[in-house]
């Protein structure tokens, strides 16, 4: 892929559609309240990462960008980074699983750190979930070991609903692992490394 | 002058041991004499350390002559010698509770959880010792969490010493890999705005990693040199400039610094320091603070950019509230301005931390 690298700026009309959309179809109402005073923000490394940028951030934005374009171009990060766009679809990451994690109420309680190390979560290592969840549902993941209880873990899609799972092996797969893009916590010493 | 009467002091010493020691019947307090004897033949040695002792030590354990002969001018025989001493050892892990992502008591509780053993640290409410840990204090998931960070003691200082305020506009110079950007952030309580300026990459990506991990969102990252922040035209309410530096203070954790820089190298970093302390001072409010910080225990690198800097504008040093050494007002040929010993040294082997040198300077209003 040819790394194209472009200023931090305001999303797009539809870049903005894109992840309203998203937060809209996960978090309902409470939208109005993530998003209050806040504005998009897109940086395109290779990939369109999108930003949380509050008001005061994005008058300073402005703000460098009146007075040197230049300065703009080094703009490496501001506020708080919560995914990428995709093949036009949002999709979250770990960093967004932190933003958003007090407002993520399908949580999925798991008995080992096999996650951490990017590996899937399998029924077997699933302790309890906090609510029904459907095929595709964005699930906050926390730890129940003996040390780690109650810990953010990480963030996964689903890949069944909760309502198969009684008659399901436990072998089953129910949030894939994933090495490449950040879903688990574990991706911080992988990237620091 | 001074070093006649801290001889005439240590004189004064030995004699009441030996007074003591002779006041004391043999035949009682045997331990106590014995103890009395032993100080007396300490002090007695510590008196007797040359410089051709604390060359061979240095030379023994690797060090440039150069270095040896500047912190022998720097701090004299006796400190030298414990200061390199103090070199070969390792620093206690520290680290720093962050009140961003949950609270000091619910962080202690879930380290005890592990069977992690740690101490207070006075003046650093959010810093933590690590007595002992059955596990690797960088690898566990409050770490990967955000609950604190591994830093060392003395570099939470500066962000204390600049004490930002929430809704201020606060500018990191030096930022990468954000110790001290996520400390004034939590100072800050993620509000206002913080500008971290990192003129190198790579080392942005540390930095983006450590501001998302410690749950900041009060920061834009500029991947510049810091010396072009003025074209922005942004004026700060506070500067904290951790200056890159030689790192003679931190051979603790880097002993490859023994021989990594050469004595012209100092100039090198001098000039760098001072324009980026100019840049600082042009993009800085009338009577906005600035706090300059390097790891570096050389007056060219500390003292000397002051100096320089004091004289070409209406800054005044002011005093930083905590115990350490004084900044120094004369070393080889310089002499500076008696206003440096409001900035402070932290050497190593007196404060139990990495080197640092602290000067805390605002811009004077109505001028410049
Ligand atoms: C002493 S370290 C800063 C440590 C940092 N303040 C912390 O607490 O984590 C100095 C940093 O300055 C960066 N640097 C060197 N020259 C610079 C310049 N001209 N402008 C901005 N940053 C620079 C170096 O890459 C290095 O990361």
């Amino acid at each position: 892929m040819v790394k194209t690298e472009t200023l931090f700026k305001k999303a797009s009309k539809e870049e903005e559609q894109i992840v309203l959309s998203f937060l809209l179809k996960e978090f309902d109402t409470k939208v109005r309240e993530i998003m209050n005073n806040k504005s998009i923000f897109i940086k395109q490394r290779g990939v369109k990462e999108v930003y949380i940028v509050n008001k005061e951030l994005k008058d300073t934005i402005e703000f460098i960008r009146n007075n040197s374009l230049e300065l703009t171009k080094n703009i490496f990060l501001a506020g708080y980074p919560i995914g990428i766009i995709h093949e036009k679809q949002f999709q979250l990451e770990i960093t967004g699983g932190f933003y958003f994690n007090k407002y993520m109420e399908k949580r999925l309680i798991i008995k080992t750190k096999q996650f951490l190390y990017g590996k899937d979560i399998v029924l077997a290592n699933v302790n309890e979930y906090t609510l029904p969840f459907k095929k595709g549902n964005w699930l906050a993941v926390y730890g129940r070991g003996k040390k780690d209880s109650g810990l953010f873990y990480g963030v996964g899609k689903a890949l069944v609903d909760s309502n198969e799972l009684s008659s399901a092996p436990p072998n089953t797969v129910i949030i894939k692992g994933y090495k490449h893009r950040p879903f688990d916590l574990g991706w911080y010493l992988r990237f620091e490394k | 002058m001074q070093l006649l009467k801290l001889e005439e002091q240590r004189g004064y010493q030995l004699n009441k041991i030996l007074f003591f020691y002779f006041s004391i019947p043999s035949s009682n307090y045997l331990i106590v004499k014995n103890l009395l004897l032993r100080l007396f033949v300490y002090l007695f040695m510590l008196d007797e350390i040359s410089y051709s002792d604390v060359y061979d030590l240095g030379n023994k354990l690797g060090y440039l002559p150069y270095m040896i002969q500047r912190f022998v001018e720097l701090i004299g025989e006796k400190e030298t010698i414990k200061l390199l001493k103090f070199n070969e050892k390792k620093l206690k892990t520290v680290i720093r509770l962050n009140n961003l992502k949950t609270q000091f008591s619910e962080i202690d509780f879930l380290l005890l959880q592990k069977k992690i053993i740690f101490k207070k640290i006075r003046d650093i409410p959010e810093a933590r010792e690590i007595v002992f840990s059955p596990i690797s204090i960088g690898a566990t998931i409050e770490y990967l969490n955000g609950y604190y960070m591994v830093q060392g003691k003395n570099s939470m200082f500066p962000p204390l010493i600049l004490d930002p305020k929430p809704h201020e506009m606060i500018g990191d110079f030096a930022a990468a890999p954000g110790g001290k950007t996520t400390h004034i952030a939590q100072l800050m309580k993620n509000k206002g705005k913080i500008i971290s300026i990192e003129r190198s990459k790579r080392r942005c990506t540390s930095l983006y990693s450590n501001i998302v991990r410690m749950g900041v969102q009060n920061t834009i990252v500029l991947n510049t040199d810091a010396r072009a922040i003025v074209k922005s035209k942004i004026k700060f309410d506070k500067i904290l400039l951790d200056a890159p530096c030689s790192g003679s203070g931190v051979i603790i954790n880097d002993p490859s610094r023994k021989t990594s820089k050469k004595e012209e190298d100092l100039a090198i970093y001098s000039k760098l320091q001072t324009e980026l302390l100019d840049a600082a001072i042009q993009t800085l409010k009338e009577g906005g603070t600035i706090v300059y910080c390097t790891c570096s225990l050389e007056p060219e690198e500390n003292e000397l950019v002051i100096d320089r800097v004091l004289k070409d504008n209406d800054l005044k040093l002011v005093d930083i509230p905590f115990s350490f050494e004084r900044g120094v007002t004369k070393f080889a040929n310089y002499s500076f301005s008696p206003e440096l010993k409001k900035a402070v040294r932290l050497y190593p082997h007196k404060t139990n931390g990495e080197g640092f040198f602290i000067a805390k300077m605002v811009k004077e209003s109505g001028k410049n």
